[in-house]
């Protein structure tokens, strides 16, 4: 079942296209990761699904219903640019953006005690947010974003500004709130995050999409016959009787062992990789052997090439 | 919805009173209110300073002419040596000599040389007076010359008091165009000031959203228009604390100052001084106090002063939400201020002509009527165009908060370069 379905969504601006008749399904509980270059379309995009500004044409239902102002507080959004009231008190404010989004002071009171307590801020209430730092400003942004628990949560770009320490504990977060059963879209352009959190993908470009799919279909499809394989570098030369079916498309001498090649090999179509294990493993020391499978980096990288030529 | 504006409210209200900035002009306000009339007061009373006039009359013809009075004393000297009066004036630094030569009293003669010595140049009220009491004092002795008895002359003397009627023949009272031009004016002008000062804030605010990039994720909980409206009542609501506390400071301030500086209230004064002339005086002005319809007056202010207040302040969140800073707006401002600007500087005319037809035009149009019509309505305005001039700032509001709002909708969210007019309005032409 999908919590957010985007059916062919266009947005233009005087000039120019953001949107081309984009259409995506958000699977309920799942991380769903927007990507593209910049000026691609994913703020627009986001800024729809939050209500901010009106798609010119295409629909899109929010856990079935066709999406509403009332779905606003089960929303929470993260906007890329950051903004807190820079001489308001951190915690007047939080409760101030909490009433805004539904909840009763009360309630948002308990609740920020909660979040305050974990990230160990709770020292911050009574200061202002000029007094803070741009990481501690980040945190307080964060709390405040998930805070009235909504079912969507919406972070656009998320890690910037974050040293690497407390983005690892937002990740962490985010992926907490998945599995309480919150979903997650987010827009990125860190790719790794993107591999070690997404479930699914969807590349924009130019306003339109270019991959849409599970990352684990994706890097199926992206599969290219390539394997990463260590050997002597004395047998190198047994490579040739190979050659057939095997070619070699990167050697490079091995970091730590000045006599051993790193390869990177493609295999033709009509053999599988046992063969090609077994046809290595007679050329003598095998010290590795993996299939290559393209990062997200890389397959980002081709499609984003693809469209520019 | 109502409760979301409300939080706005809140927000705007709370943080906007608990400013430093607040808390000071609250308190200066006053003080520098009550300064500003003492100073007033102060230097009317330097101007008023009594002038000692010498009388060196060789005629002998004026010698119950010039009777002293609150402003001027007049000494009588001997005619003997002019050189030596001189020397005295300059010593004492009197204010000047009227010197009347004796011209074998040959009256036409000493109409024409009568002079008036002093170092520098006189108050023209002052010469004004004295050749009208030397005017009146030659027509009677001519009259006499002419072969009138002086008897008749002195029978004839009559003072003229105009009585001021309107056309249903009640009685108007002659000190009311004082007191209404007096009410006009500070109205207009409190009405000025208020628009200026809190329609500049609601633009801050909204730059503040702007450039804290929190404008987002509050417009991801609440409509545009909403976080509009909420600012500008908000705002609102602070100028109305600042003005109560204002006038609450100002009426103490005032009553201690009466205290420890042991005046009285005019009309104590007044009545102790018991001359019955001033006394008639202080009775009519009290009494044209009583003519004018503070009711009217209050409603009045009270109405254009919010009207032209949310009509302005519309505008300035329009231009706060097109720009990223304050030094941007400039270009944006000068068509909100020029009419501002023009019915301030037309207030003048209209409080010389209230009922003209630049007062009447002025009053009805929703950017100028705030002012304009405030600055009328002591003047008797008729009902109807009162109404008429409230109801088209109503309309105005509505139009312009609509306008206002489209702008701001899509101003909020574009960073960057400062919009050109015809951008903006596309903007207007597409949201």
């Amino acid at each position: 079942m999908n919590l957010i379905q985007a059916k062919n969504i266009t947005k233009k601006y005087q000039t120019k296209t953001a949107l081309d008749s984009i259409s995506i399904d958000v699977e309920r509980g799942s991380i769903f990761g927007l990507l593209g270059p910049n000026g691609a379309g994913k703020t627009t995009l986001i800024r729809i699904i939050n209500q901010i500004i009106a798609a010119d044409s295409g629909e899109i239902f929010f856990d079935g219903d066709k999406l509403q102002p009332k779905h606003i507080s089960q929303i929470g959004y993260m906007p890329e640019e950051r903004g807190l009231y820079k001489n308001m008190k951190v915690g007047e404010q939080a409760l101030y953006l909490a009433q805004l989004k539904g909840m009763s002071k009360q309630d948002a009171r308990t609740k920020l005690k909660y979040w305050f307590d974990k990230f160990e801020i709770s020292t911050w209430w009574d200061k202002k947010i000029q007094e803070l730092s741009k990481g501690m400003a980040q945190k307080v942004q964060f709390i405040v974003t998930v805070l009235h628990e909504p079912k969507l949560l919406i972070f656009d770009e998320p890690f910037s500004g974050f040293d690497p320490v407390n983005a690892e504990i937002i990740k962490d977060e985010i992926i907490g709130l998945k599995d309480k059963g919150a979903t997650i879209l987010f827009s990125t352009h860190r790719m790794e995050s993107v591999e070690e959190m997404c479930d699914h993908i969807c590349l924009i470009d130019d306003s339109k999409i270019v991959l849409d799919g599970k990352i684990s279909d994706i890097k199926r499809s992206h599969r290219d016959n390539q394997y990463e394989i260590t050997i002597n570098e004395e047998d190198f030369i047994g490579l040739d009787n190979l050659k057939d079916f095997v070619s070699v498309l990167s050697n490079k001498p091995n970091r730590n062992f000045k006599d051993q090649l790193d390869l990177t090999l493609r295999i033709t179509n009509n053999i599988v990789p046992q063969d090609l294990l077994k046809s290595l493993m007679t050329l003598g020391e095998l010290h590795h052997f993996t299939e290559k499978i393209p990062s997200i980096n890389e397959i980002f990288i081709k499609h984003v090439e693809k469209s520019f030529e | 919805m109502a409760n979301i504006i409300k939080l706005i409210i809140e927000r705007e209200y709370m943080t906007k009173v608990r400013r430093k900035s607040f808390v000071v002009m609250t308190v200066l306000g006053p003080l520098l209110f009550v300064g500003v009339f003492g100073i007033i007061a102060f230097l009317a009373s330097v101007n008023k300073d009594n002038k000692t006039i010498v009388v060196y009359d060789e005629t002998s013809l004026f010698v119950d002419t010039f009777k002293s009075d609150d402003e001027t004393n007049y000494i009588y000297v001997p005619t003997t040596d002019i050189i030596s009066v001189i020397d005295d004036v300059k010593k004492n630094s009197y204010y000047g000599i009227i010197h009347i030569p004796f011209k074998y009293n040959n009256i036409d003669s000493i109409a024409s040389s009568v002079e008036f010595l002093s170092d520098d140049t006189p108050s023209i009220s002052v010469t004004r007076s004295i050749e009208n009491r030397i005017k009146d004092k030659i027509r009677d002795v001519k009259l006499v010359e002419l072969g009138t008895s002086s008897d008749i002359v002195s029978k004839a003397s009559v003072t003229v008091n105009m009585r001021y009627v309107n056309y249903n023949g009640e009685l108007k009272n002659s000190d009311i165009g004082g007191i209404q031009i007096a009410i006009g004016a500070i109205s207009g002008i409190l009405i000025y000031m208020f628009i200026f000062i809190y329609g500049v804030q609601v633009m801050r605010s909204v730059i503040e959203e702007k450039t804290n990039r929190i404008i987002e994720v509050i417009i991801s909980s609440v409509k545009p228009f909403e976080l509009m409206m909420g600012k500008i009542i908000g705002s609102a609501l602070v100028g109305l604390t600042q003005f109560t506390l204002w006038t609450i400071f100002s009426s103490v301030i005032f009553s201690f100052a009466k205290g420890y500086f042991g005046l009285e209230s005019p009309s104590e004064q007044m009545l102790a001084d018991s001359t019955p002339e001033i006394n008639n005086r202080m009775q009519s002005l009290l009494a044209s106090l009583f003519e004018i319809d503070f009711t009217l007056i209050i409603g009045a202010f009270l109405f254009f002063f919010l009207g032209g207040y949310l009509l302005y302040s519309a505008l300035f969140a329009a231009i706060g939400s097109a720009v990223d800073s304050e030094t941007d707006t400039q270009q944006f401002m000068l068509p909100i201020t020029l009419p501002l600007i023009i019915a301030m500087y037309s207030g003048f005319m209209v409080l010389e002509n209230p009922n003209g037809p630049v007062a009447f035009w002025l009053s009805m149009i929703p950017l100028t009527s705030p002012i304009v019509m405030m600055a009328r309505i002591p003047f008797d305005v008729p009902t109807w165009e009162i109404v008429l001039s409230m109801v088209f700032l109503i309309i105005g509001f509505v139009l312009t908060t609509l306008l206002a709002a489209k702008i701001y909708r899509t101003g909020i969210l574009m960073y960057g370069k400062k919009p050109t007019y015809s951008e903006i309005w596309k903007w207007i032409r597409h949201s």
